[in-house]
């Protein structure tokens, strides 16, 4: 889905996507995917900066958990994945014992702009404990019921700043 | 599917700043990297600013507590300036780390404005760092931005 977005903004071609549907990731200690962050973006010659922003939930699923998260873009002449840079990375949750990581982010990365097609994505992996994405702790939905496998849609927001 | 929309957000201005280190904080209110921003707001249209700001932080203690608060520049006195209600405190137990984003909304204003966060430990035994990650070997380059809406 494409929004193109006019008058008197300096904000344009903003591209967002949603997980039409989800399962839970389980944090491992090798780097894997975000799920509905990969994306093909596209960027002209007016944009400075591109803003990439990846809104996710993740959950415990042991007493403690840090995660670590970065950003990645496709090298087509290698046809491999690279990291972003040394910059585009970020931790979360709670390292010792006793502290139920669970929390809702939303990673923001401000780029230098490009000329072209550019793929990005995110990946996560666990730095001690265990987490798992998308997924809530437990919520109590309209009807007053609990519900301690709800799962959370990550969404995706990229525009070009002028 | 496309769709053409008639933008709320004017006159967005960025910056971000380069980082090779983490930012030890104290119990004083110290200047937060990269936050610093000059903006005018767009002059026709709009009623408010929101002034935004975006880094990573990590634990130095067990338990960290971390407050930030906003100012402006007075030109009238040459100082910085507390803005009412722009307090925030981050705590976190057990080792947290996260990221950061600080967000405050203001009625527009005339003319150029600088803005800046400030933040401290709460105490010499809470203490946090930031701009790094959990393992302190990556440093965010912090972004600012204002945009009139």
């Amino acid at each position: 889905m494409t929004y193109v977005i006019s008058n008197n903004s300096n904000i344009y071609n903003v591209q967002a996507q949603k997980a039409s549907s989800i399962s839970s990731q389980t944090g491992t200690t090798s780097y894997q995917d975000l799920d509905t962050s990969d994306i093909t973006y596209t960027c002209d010659s007016s944009a400075s900066k591109v803003v990439y922003e990846y809104t996710v939930n993740f959950v415990r699923t042991s007493t403690f958990g840090v995660g670590s998260a970065k950003l990645l873009e496709y090298n087509t002449t290698t046809n491999s994945w690279e990291d972003f840079s040394n910059s585009t990375y970020a931790s979360f949750g709670l390292a010792t014992s006793s502290g139920y990581s669970r929390n809702n982010y939303t990673f923001k990365f401000v780029l230098d702009s490009w000329t072209g097609d550019k793929q990005l994505k995110m990946q996560w992996k666990m730095a001690t404990g265990g987490l798992k994405a998308h997924h809530s702790d437990y919520v109590i939905l309209i009807n007053n019921i609990s519900n301690s496998s709800y799962l959370i849609k990550p969404f995706l927001v990229v525009y070009s700043i002028k | 599917m496309s769709h053409i929309v008639r933008s709320v957000f004017l006159n967005q201005d960025f910056a971000q700043t380069s980082n090779s280190t983490k930012q030890d904080l104290t119990t004083n209110f110290d200047v937060v990297n990269g936050s610093l921003i000059t903006y005018n707001p767009h002059v026709s249209l709009g009623y408010e600013v929101i002034y935004e700001y975006n880094t990573i932080w990590t634990y130095k203690d067990n338990t960290s507590k971390i407050t930030f608060r906003l100012t402006e520049w007075n030109e009238g006195t040459s100082s910085w300036n507390v803005i009412n209600g722009s307090y925030v405190t981050l705590k976190s137990l057990r080792q947290g780390t996260g990221v950061i984003n600080y967000k405050y909304i203001f009625e527009k204003w005339s003319g150029s404005k600088q803005l800046r966060l400030e933040c401290k430990d709460s105490s010499a035994s809470f203490e946090g760092y930031l701009h790094t990650d959990y393992y302190q070997t990556h440093f965010f380059n912090p972004t600012v931005s204002c945009v009139t809406i």
